[in-house]
C-alpha cells in the first residue's frame, strides 16, 4: 500500500489510480480492509486492471514488474501461477475475500511512504509535488499549473496516526520512505525515531536518497534496525547527470555513493543504485551498471518512464534506438551470463550480476520495440529550452551526440 | 484458471531418473510408499503425482554391498524434478545421505549402503521459495 505526498492512499506503489482516500479522514485500516474491497474483488474476478498497466509494461519488455515483485512476497509465480497461488501462506485470506466480495480484516504490511517534497534537485522528469525546488522553477517559469497540495507529514497529529497504525499492524514487514529527498525532510528522522521508540527494529526500512545530503543524526537511527535498504538515485555516471538531476555533481555524487555503499557494508544493508532512464541518459546506462558490479549493489531501475511523455527513450529516432540497443547488447555480451529463466527476486545479492543484465536487457527489448514517439521530439526541446532559459546551461555540452535530432526539433 | 473460484486442487508432477553402476540392490520410497525394490540393471525413471500441499520425502537406499569384489557398484541420481523444476543435482545440498562409511558430504551419487533421502517438509512451492532465495515470503502467522 503506499501513502502519497498529499496523504492519500493508493492500493500499490506502482499502481497508476489516484484516489481522495485521505489520512486525514480515514484509517490506514480502513482504506486496506473497505475501501481496496472492490479492487480485491475485480482481481479476484481475473479483472485486468487499468491502473497496473505500467506493470504490464514492463512484463511485455520481459522487465520485472512491481506487481511480479509484490506476488512473489506472498509466494505466488507468474510462471506457476495457480499452484503457487494455492500454496501461498496468504492463501487463507485470498479464499476468505473472495467469500466476502474482497473485504478483509488484514492490515498493511508493506508500504511506501511518500513524505513530501522537500527537495534540493530539481530534476528534469521530476514533478512539483515530488520537488519544492522544481515547484519554485516552474512558479518562476510561471508553468505552474497547480501549488502542490501541502504534505500530510507536515502534520504531527497525522504522523501519529500512520505510526500508530503501523505500530499496531501484526507481522509488519516494510516500509519504503520517498521524498522529496528523504534526508532533509523532518518527518523521515521524526517517524524513524517513533518507530524506534515503539521498538520497531525488525521491520525492514527502506529509503531513497538523492545522493547529496550525508546527515549522522538520521544514519545514527538507521543503524539501529535489523535491515535497512538503500535506494541510491543516479542516472548514470557521466556529467549529463549533472544536467537531469539539476544541480547535482557527479564527483560528489559518487564520493557520497561510495560513503552509503562503505556504511551499509558495515551494516549488512541491502543496497541498490536507482535509475530513471530517459532519451538523454539511455546512452550511458551502462556507467550505472559497471558501477554497480564494481561496487557489488543492485540495480532497481523504475517503470519505463510513463510522464512526461517527452523524455521517454521512445522520442529519439530509430536509427538511434538501435545503435544504443546494439551498444547495450554488446556490454551484456561481454559479461558472458547466461540467460536463465527470469530473475523476480531482484534483491537477491547472490544474482547480482544475473540481475543486472536482465535488467539491461530489458532496455534492448523497449529501445528495439517500443512504439515510436519522435512527435514528442519538439515537446522535449521546448521544455529543455525553458529550463535552460532559468538554470543558465545547454544541453548539447553534455549530449554533443543529439545535436543533429534537437536541432532538427527546434533546438 | 479466469477467476479465483474456478482454481482446482492441482498436483505436483514428480520425476525421478536413476542410474546404475553394476547391479545395485535399491529401495526408492516416495513418502512411505515403496515404488522400486530389487536389483537395478538400467535406467529407472519415476514419474508420480503428489498433493500440492502435502510435505513429502524421496528416499533412495542402497540396500547392500560387497566393497571388496564390487567397488563399482553405486546408483546415480541423475535427476530429481518437481513440475520442471530441478532439485537434484541443482541443490544436492538440501539432501542428507547417512551410510556405513559415516560420509556425510551431500552428493547424488551414492556408493555407500545406506539412506539418501530430501525432504520438503512444507508445501512445496513454499519450500521452493526459500531453497530458490526468492526472498521475503509474508505469512499470517502470529
Amino acid at each position: 500500500m503506499k501513502i502519497t505526498h498529499s496523504g492519500n492512499f493508493e492500493f500499490c506503489r506502482w499502481a497508476d489510480q489516484r484516489t481522495n482516500i485521505n489520512i486525514r479522514d480515514h484509517t490506514p485500516q480502513e482504506f486496506f480492509q473497505t475501501h481496496m474491497a472492490p479492487i480485491r474483488a475485480d482481481m479476484l474476478q481475473g479483472q485486468p486492471m487499468s491502473a497496473c498497466h505500467e506493470c504490464y509494461d514492463m512484463e511485455q519488455h520481459h522487465k520485472v514488474s512491481g506487481r511480479q515483485r509484490q506476488l512473489l512476497k506472498t509466494g505466488v509465480t507468474l510462471d506457476s501461477f495457480e499452484k503457487s497461488l494455492r500454496s501461498s501462506p496468504y492463501w487463507p485470506a485470498f479464499d476468505a475475500s473472495n467469500a466476502t466480495a474482497g473485504a478483509t480484516d488484514l492490515t498493511p504490511v508493506d508500504w511506501q511512504i511518500d513524505l513530501g517534497n522537500h527537495c534540493n534537485s530539481a530534476c528534469i522528469y521530476c514533478a512539483p509535488e515530488s520537488s519544492s525546488r522544481l515547484a519554485q522553477e516552474f512558479k518562476k517559469l510561471k508553468i505552474l499549473k497547480t501549488e502542490p497540495v501541502p504534505t500530510w507529514a507536515n502534520r504531527p497529529e497525522l504522523i501519529d496516526r500512520l505510526v500508530h497504525s503501523l505500530v499496531s499492524t501484526p507481522r509488519l514487514a516494510y516500509l519504503h520512505f520517498l521524498g522529496g529527498e528523504t534526508l532533509i525532510t523532518p518527518a523521515f528522522k521524526i517517524i524513524l525515531e517513533k518507530l524506534l521508540a515503539a521498538g520497531l527494529t525488525k521491520v525492514n526500512i527502506g529509503f531513497t536518497t538523492n545522493l547529496t545530503v550525508w546527515d549522522q543524526g538520521i544514519v545514527d537511527l538507521l543503524t539501529q534496525f535489523e535491515n535497512v535498504h538503500l535506494g541510491m538515485s543516479v542516472e548514470c555516471f557521466h556529467p549529463i547527470n549533472d544536467y537531469v538531476r539539476w544541480p547535482s555533481d557527479i564527483g560528489q555524487i559518487k564520493r557520497t555513493a561510495e560513503q552509503w555503499i562503505m556504511l551499509g557494508r558495515q551494516h549488512r544493508w541491502y543496497m541498490t543504485l536507482r535509475t530513471t532512464p530517459t532519451a538523454l541518459t539511455i546512452p550511458y546506462l551502462t556507467t550505472v551498471y559497471d558501477f554497480a558490479k564494481a561496487h557489488d549493489v543492485s540495480i532497481e531501475s523504475s517503470n519505463f518512464l510513463h510522464d512526461p511523455k517527452f523524455l521517454r527513450m521512445s522520442v529519439l529516432p530509430m536509427q538511434y534506438r538501435h545503435r544504443m540497443a546494439d551498444q547495450m547488447q554488446a556490454w551484456i555480451d561481454r559479461q558472458g551470463i547466461e540467460s536463465t529463466d527470469q530473475l523476480v527476486n531482484i534483491r537477491n545479492p547472490a544474482q547480482l550480476h544475473l540481475q543486472i543484465t536482465q535488467d539491461a536487457a530489458s532496455y534492448v527489448d523497449y529501445l528495439r520495440t517500443a512504439p515510436d514517439e519522435t512527435h514528442l521530439l519538439p515537446e522535449l526541446v521546448a521544455y529543455l529550452k525553458l529550463l535552460e532559459s532559468s538554470r543558465g546551461n545547454s544541453i548539447l555540452r553534455y549530449q554533443p551526440d543529439y545535436e543533429h535530432i534537437l536541432r532538427s526539433a527546434g533546438y | 484458471m479466469n477467476t479465483f473460484s474456478d482454481l482446482q486442487a492441482i498436483d505436483l508432477d514428480l520425476a525421478l531418473r536413476v542410474q546404475p553402476i553394476g547391479n545395485p540392490l535399491l529401495k526408492i520410497s516416495i513418502n512411505h510408499d515403496v515404488v522400486y525394490h530389487g536389483r537395478l540393471t538400467h535406467l529407472l525413471e519415476i514419474r508420480r503425482q503428489l498433493p500440492l500441499l502435502q510435505p513429502f520425502a524421496v528416499t533412495v537406499e542402497l540396500l547392500d554391498k560387497d566393497y571388496h569384489s564390487n567397488q563399482e557398484t553405486a546408483v546415480v541420481i541423475e535427476q530429481l524434478t518437481i513440475d520442471g523444476f530441478e532439485l537434484i543435482p541443482r541443490w544436492n545440498h538440501l539432501s542428507t545421505y547417512d551410510n556405513d562409511h559415516q560420509c556425510s558430504q551431500p552428493t547424488h551419487y551414492l556408493g555407500f549402503v545406506g539412506t539418501w533421502s530430501l525432504r520438503v517438509d512444507r508445501p512445496f512451492y513454499q519450500w521452493h521459495h526459500q531453497a530458490a532465495n526468492q526472498g521475503m515470503l509474508l505469512t499470517l502467522d502470529q
